[in-house]
């Protein structure tokens, strides 16, 4: 019978065929098996001569025979691979004596969620060399994970330092499974040993730095370890560290952007010494490694973890990471004391955002040595972060930033012509040429700039246009000599460096010295200008300007009190031009806004008292701008603000009712607000917000039902804008929030049906809202939020 | 308790599965609450994450001495299968469980059925075989439920990767037949 003819048969056969007895199975499996271990031709001269005395036989084989297909497109095999990918092994792969590549099995020296660590021995009859095999968990395998060890091998194999244990090899076994050899280090993790050799702390912080030289080392060779924890800084009995695993978790969980690569290594992760940018799925940099090293040090001086992490699920240990503030090292500490500066450079290594981190291993290990050194650390006491950062969006500082292409078009164009030392005769041209490249220059930092503002990715590139019209700016004003015009296009083009190169709103170079240092520079320059022209109004405006940026880098730099000291210090000036001239608009908005961010900052501060204070006085000009112009949009935009802030710093205070009323108002500006100019998104979006502040307080003081309206109210105009732009994620998010502030009213009333309506259909926003940037952990706690609430209503 | 009943299990007890499955759902729904919120459509599998887990955080693993692997993955395959298939019948028969729980399970169950395989089919097919070869059943479990490599299998069954291998591929044969006859 041949083979298409059993395939037909099929339908009338089976019966008799499933029907087999065991003892007849077992017939059938043997010559099964043999036979699939042949090719096509010789299958069939096997079958001839094995099943020539049982036609039965031969036709039960050959019907599973054609069943065969091929394993690419093996539904079995594929469901056994995904079963196999996600699966939590707990237990060891290979036993002692099992043969790995040309290398034989000691013992399991480790054992973890990426795999099992062998001591092995290659026993050559030449040489026996001790190493370590780390043995890939089947369960992560595949393809893509041999494809990325050939990729990278070479590169972590070059890496040839005596504080980095070597990688010597790498392959497959037989199974499939990969595995990596590597120099085994005899040694204990680092905390380990400096308490069991107790050593001091100056003895732990140099074994640190020799650390840290090491991981500069890799950097330098562009690779970065991800995954530094004291378990893989191994120390020696001589008391040599040596650091094992680099680069292996980049072999293993490979590009950790993508969120599968990043759930699947999570349970695997020591999350205690993952950076906020690793838990939460964003691009790993040499950054990584210097927080991590942070928290290996904080242990080191402190004996403890930085976080308390209660929970091993991932949505709270990322919540975690990425908020908690550790205690500062010291305050844990007992009994004996760690300096401050201590306390400084672990935290600043552990900084939340990788830019404001030490850019390098190796000036962490210089600011270590500057401690021993008995000299001042760069570190310094982080306590304010990007707290300003809702508020300065609002306020003020405009600051457009941006950019891209053209860079190289234009640095063409301009030329340096102008440089020329001129003769008479060509002194009309060179000044027309001056006049071009001065316009070009402007340009450049401005136009060029802003137009192509907000494309993502452009920082560097803006960067790079400011830095070039500043250069030429530069160089003509010292052609020009005094040229007071000169001295201040120069002074902005320094504001917008600084501005690019830090602002906490707006993307940014994260070059917090270098925006310092620009904006001092422009403040030197206004300053002469004012010096020279004290009459000129615009001077002294711009000269604030400088000013009051510096002022919030002190602050995001963490130094708070400066900030607020400088704030204060402005507000004479500030005063004084907003008295001259009753009338001048902006200088008295200006100052209204001083008043109210350094009531923002006082009220961080915890002083609640002089925080009242300083937004009253910020409402009172600002109730008086308003008045003068009821037209005036920006005035009345900002007056509402302020009845927002002071309403909270009221509600902070402990006094809902005037809270309430100061946010009613707030609410009822912003609906005539709205009503007058319907299409403005900033306002909507502002008015929505009161609804929910009104329904909050109105909660708070236990009016369940007027609370109830006024969230429905928000709930319906968030609708109304995601019906008019139903691909704005923020308009989606609002109405989500907005379903579950009026399903926690229906909730609290009773009427669970209703509630669960509500929540139901904020889930349904959630998840696609997070099917949509699986990374971000924000989007994911959201949807947790809404489905504890669903189950616990249930 | 659960120990006791795992012991009880090793022991040769079967029916010790059936009293530990209600405490392992239990957990299984308190766990899938708690990772729902990470759990994407198409990351079906996870559920095997999540029975293994469920099982971990039961089991008192120091007082369960482990002899080998064969008991733990034999008991999660096992449970695997059970309650995979529990909740395909249960999804037919329109019954209510836990959101959480029916979610990552609708998962897990619509994954095989993306690929063209019908659960209920191969759990008859695979009882089928158990009154033919056992053994080759439980290769079958360790595959295609634990998602044990050949070599994990050959460990835990204590037989040669070459046999396992064997078995594996005429069991596999035998199943798609089976489920292509409609029987």
């Amino acid at each position: 019978m041949g083979l298409s003819e059993v395939v037909v048969a099929t339908h009338t056969q089976h019966r008799e065929v499933i029907d087999i007895t065991p003892e007849r199975w077992q017939q059938v499996k043997k010559v099964l098996a043999q036979a699939l271990e042949l090719d096509t031709k010789r299958q069939r001269q096997f079958l001839d001569h094995s099943c020539a005395e049982d036609a039965d036989l031969r036709a039960e084989v050959d019907l599973l025979l054609a069943h065969q297909v091929d394993t690419n497109v093996d539904v079995m095999e594929a469901c056994v691979v995904d079963a196999a990918r996600l699966r939590v092994d707990a237990f060891t792969a290979a036993k002692a004596g099992a043969r790995i590549g040309v290398y034989k099995v000691v013992r399991e020296i480790g054992h973890g969620g990426m795999g099992t660590v062998y001591l092995a021995e290659r026993d050559d009859e030449q040489y026996r060399q001790q190493v370590a095999i780390k043995l890939i968990n089947p369960g992560l395998g595949g393809e893509l994970i041999r494809r990325r060890f050939r990729n990278e091998m070479q590169i972590l194999a070059d890496l040839n330092h005596p504080n980095i244990a070597r990688l010597f090899d790498g392959g497959e076994t037989a199974d499939g499974v990969p595995y990596l050899v590597m120099e085994y280090v005899a040694g204990s993790p680092i905390n380990d040993y400096c308490d069991g050799h107790d050593l001091s702390i100056e003895q732990r912080l140099k074994l640190f730095s020799t650390v840290c030289d090491a991981v500069q080392y890799a950097h330098q060779h562009l690779v970065i370890h991800r995954d530094i924890k004291p378990g893989n800084i191994l120390v020696t009995s001589e008391g040599l560290p040596k650091l094992v695993d680099f680069g292996i978790a980049k072999l293993l969980s490979g590009d950790t952007s993508t969120p599968e690569a990043n759930m699947t290594a999570m349970p695997f992760m020591t999350p205690e010494y993952a950076s906020p940018e690793q838990v939460r799925g964003a691009s790993v940099t040499t950054a990584t490694d210097v927080y991590s090293l942070g928290v290996v040090l904080y242990e080191l001086l402190s004996g403890r973890s930085p976080y308390r992490l209660t929970s091993r699920v991932p949505h709270e240990l990322a919540q975690a990471i990425c908020e908690q503030n550790p205690a500062r090292p010291s305050t844990v500490r007992a009994p004996k004391r760690l300096h401050s500066d201590l306390d400084n450079i672990v935290l600043m290594a552990m900084r939340k955002e990788p830019e404001r981190r030490y850019g390098t291993a190796q000036q962490l290990a210089e600011d270590i040595q500057r401690h021993l050194d008995g000299r001042p650390v760069r570190a310094r006491h982080d306590t304010f972060s990007y707290r300003a950062g809702k508020f300065i969006r609002r306020q003020k500082v405009a600051v457009t930033a941006a950019a891209l292409i053209v860079i190289t078009l234009l640095a063409g164009i301009i030329t340096t012509t102008w440089q020329a030392r001129v003769a008479r005769a060509e002194r009309a041209r060179s000044e027309r040429r001056f006049n071009e490249v001065r316009q070009l220059a402007n340009s450049f930092v401005f136009e060029v700039h802003d137009a192509i503002a907000n494309l993502p990715g452009s920082t560097a590139a803006r960067s790079l246009i400011v830095q070039r019209g500043l250069k030429y700016l530069d160089s003509l004003a010292q052609d020009a000599g005094n040229d007071r015009g000169l001295q201040r296009e120069l002074a902005a083009a320094y504001e917008k460096l600084g501005a690019v190169q830090y602002t906490p709103t707006i993307a940014h170079l994260g070059d917090l010295q270098g925006a310092l240092e620009s904006h001092r520079k422009a403040a030197a320059l206004r300053e002469a200008l004012v010096a020279s022209d004290p009459g000129n109004r615009e001077y002294r405006r711009e000269l604030l300007d400088s000013y009051w940026f510096i002022a919030t880098l002190l602050g995001a730099e963490g130094d708070a009190s400066r900030e607020l000291q400088m704030l204060r210090e402005q507000l004479p000036a500030r005063q004084q031009l907003a008295a001259a001239e009753k009338t001048d608009f902006v200088d008295r908005y200006n100052l209204a806004g001083t008043y109210a961010y350094i009531g923002f900052l006082l009220m961080q501060m915890g002083d609640v008292k002089s925080a009242l204070e300083n937004q009253q006085e910020a409402l009172r000009i600002r109730e008086q701008l308003a008045a003068i112009d009821p037209n005036h949009a920006r005035a009345q935009r900002a007056l509402t603000i302020s009845y927002e802030y002071l309403g909270q710093a009221t509600d902070q205070a402990g006094d809902t009712r005037g809270a309430l009323e100061l946010q009613r108002r707030g609410l009822e500006m912003r609906e005539s607000l709205v009503a007058a100019d319907p299409l403005n998104t900033d306002l909507r979006l502002m008015l929505n917000e009161s609804h929910r502040y009104v329904g909050d307080l109105l909660l708070k003081l236990g009016d369940v039902e007027q609370a109830a309206q006024h969230y429905r109210k928000e709930l319906d105009l968030n609708r109304e804008m995601v019906a008019s732009d139903p691909a704005n994620a923020q308009f989606r998010r609002n109405e989500a929030v907005a379903l579950i502030k009026v399903g926690d009213v229906e909730a609290h009333a009773g009427r669970t049906a209703k509630a669960l309506s509500n929540y139901n259909e904020a889930l349904r926003i959630r998840e696609q809202l997070s099917a949509s940037a699986p990374q971000d952990v924000t989007l994911r706690r959201d949807l947790a939020e809404v489905q504890l609430k669903i189950s616990t209503l249930k | 308790m659960v120990t006791q009943l795992l012991l009880a299990w090793g022991a040769g007890d079967k029916s010790a599965l059936d009293e530990l499955m209600p405490a392992v759902y239990d957990e299984l729904r308190r766990l899938a609450q708690i990772y729902l919120s990470r759990e994407r459509p198409g990351h079906t599998l996870q559920t095997t994450a999540l029975v293994h887990e469920a099982y971990l955080r039961l089991i008192d693993q120091r007082s369960v001495n482990w002899q080998n692997r064969a008991q733990f993955f034999g008991i999660a395959a096992q449970m695997m299968r059970r309650i995979l298939i529990n909740h395909a019948q249960e999804r037919n028969a329109q019954k209510r469980q836990g959101y959480a729980t029916r979610v990552a399970l609708d998962d897990a169950v619509s994954f095989f059925e993306k690929r063209d395989l019908d659960l209920m089919a191969l759990d008859e097919a695979l009882n089928g075989l158990a009154a033919l070869d056992p053994q080759q059943t439980q290769i079958v479990e360790l595959r295609f439920f634990g998602g044990l490599t050949i070599e994990e299998v050959s460990e835990v069954l204590d037989i040669s990767p070459a046999t396992t291998k064997r078995e594996w591929g005429s069991a596999k044969l035998w199943l798609r037949r089976t489920l292509s006859t409609g029987r």
